[in-house]
């Protein structure tokens, strides 16, 4: 009996502890330790976006950490984030559909959900072929340049809506989209600021 | 009706609660699951869920607050009928014989379980009860079917959340006395209407307490077992004298239901 009274407390803040990994959320965002008290993993905002936005939204699963299971994650080789230049911008279904303000609105100029990371071993380009597809799929002026046939990624323009990982033709891929420079909600006195 | 057939209509109870679920989401007329399920609108949120997460109330609109009001006049109104018959943890009681359990203690134990994870929940910021939940579990295990984003640890993980709590923790400890969600269940049914009623034709044998999967002596009337009674109707169906049936009866009413 005291085992089972325990347990919850102890197995509860042990697994909420262990480390996990670092995703994209949906644009909108809290705070990280805001958003994984908000978001009661209901699966709402990755439904609205697989009806009514292209579908990018996945549910983490337990190898994204058992903190982050169910969460909300873009993941570009599903699709792109249409959130930015796309069928979503100035409307977001995932923000409008959350229900508990973990997705909160956002203007389409102030979002940033990321920026990609490229491996210049696995670029075709670099690697003598002839390849220019995330510059010419990137709707963001000037965040992918071309220099010599070779990519150039500006991260700080970057919006990281994923449309150049989804497009890359390299296998395995040349890009990944991380968290860097994500722009979230904080949570302030004065209600939330960005 | 024996204790078998209420075995496979509890079966069917949860498979329809998942089914309807699995069909709502995919018309598009009511979104999310038992975490949290939206209709039209209007969001119903796990009372626990709710608890454990106090900014909600600041970060969301009062729908939340209206849908929350709903869902705790049912419970209030109906016990742990989710215990008995659509928690999918709750169809393990249904395996159960218990002789030596007490309303009491169920009780106390719920509200030392219950408090004890809210105020830890608080403490560190993370509604900790959601990691372990098995009934959120199903829920994500579901919607991740459902985006066809399903990987075979996720399934492991709830195999083993299953197994440790059914295993380990033993279910009859889990349902009377740890999981926060019949804590919560209980603790807001005193008021509840559909109560389990023993007749004239008692003659007290206590074959009910013995064939409660909790061990309650509800032949008794007693309050604290009515409170942590899941309705699961195994004691109707066991009684040889046919002396208990369900009954809507009210706590509040001069006149209680003794025919």
């Amino acid at each position: 009996m005291v085992l089972g009274l325990l347990f919850i407390p102890l197995a509860g803040s042990f697994l909420s502890m262990l480390p996990s990994r670092r995703v994209v959320r949906p644009p909108g965002a809290v705070d990280e330790k805001l958003f994984l008290e908000l978001c009661t993993r209901c699966g709402i905002c990755v439904d609205a976006c697989s009806s009514e936005g292209r579908g990018t939204l996945e549910p983490c699963g337990i190898l994204d950490g058992v903190s982050m299971m169910g969460t909300p994650k873009v993941n570009p080789l599903r699709a792109p984030c249409e959130a930015r230049y796309g069928i979503c911008e100035g409307r977001l279904p995932c923000v409008k559909s959350c229900p508990t303000g973990a997705l909160r609105w956002i203007e389409p100029e102030e979002i940033k959900l990321g920026s990609v990371s490229w491996s210049p071993g696995r670029c075709i380009a670099v690697l003598g072929g002839e390849c220019l597809v995330c510059a010419e799929v990137c709707p963001v002026p000037g965040a992918i340049t071309p220099r010599n046939g070779i990519p150039v990624f500006h991260s700080n323009r970057c919006v990281g809506c994923g449309r150049c990982v989804y497009a890359c033709p390299a296998d395995p891929k040349a890009l990944i989209l991380m968290p860097e420079g994500e722009r979230r909600h904080h949570w302030g006195r004065a209600g939330f600021s960005r | 009706m024996g204790s078998s057939r209420l075995l496979k209509i509890n079966l069917l109870t949860v498979a329809a609660v998942i089914a309807t679920y699995v069909a709502l989401n995919l018309s598009g007329v009511a979104l999310g699951g038992y975490c949290l399920l939206s209709l039209g609108n209007m969001p119903f949120i796990c009372p626990l869920g709710f608890l454990q997460r106090p900014s909600i109330v600041e970060a969301t609109t009062h729908a939340i607050l209206i849908g929350l009001a709903i869902t705790l006049a049912l419970i209030a109104l109906h016990g742990r009928i989710f215990c008995g018959w659509i928690c999918p943890i709750g169809l393990g009681l249904r395996f159960l014989k218990h002789d030596k359990g007490n309303g009491r203690g169920i009780i106390l134990a719920f509200s030392i379980s219950l408090a004890s994870m809210l105020i830890v929940s608080w403490i560190l910021g993370f509604p900790i009860f959601c990691l372990i939940c098995p009934v959120g579990i199903v829920s994500r295990i579901i919607a991740s079917a459902l985006t066809g984003s399903l990987d075979l640890w996720s399934i492991l993980w709830g195999i083993t959340i299953f197994a440790v709590i059914t295993l380990v923790l033993r279910i009859h400890n889990w349902c009377g006395g740890v999981c926060p969600l019949g804590a919560l269940q209980a603790l807001l049914s005193p008021l509840k209407i559909l109560r389990i009623k023993a007749s004239s034709r008692c003659t007290r044998c206590r074959i009910c307490a013995r064939n409660c999967p909790l061990g309650l002596e509800i032949h008794k009337d007693r309050e604290v077992d009515h409170m942590s009674c899941t309705a699961c109707m195994k004691c109707v169906a066991e009684c040889p004298f046919k002396a208990l049936k369900p009954a809507l009866s009210s706590p509040l009413s001069s006149t209680r239901l003794r025919n």
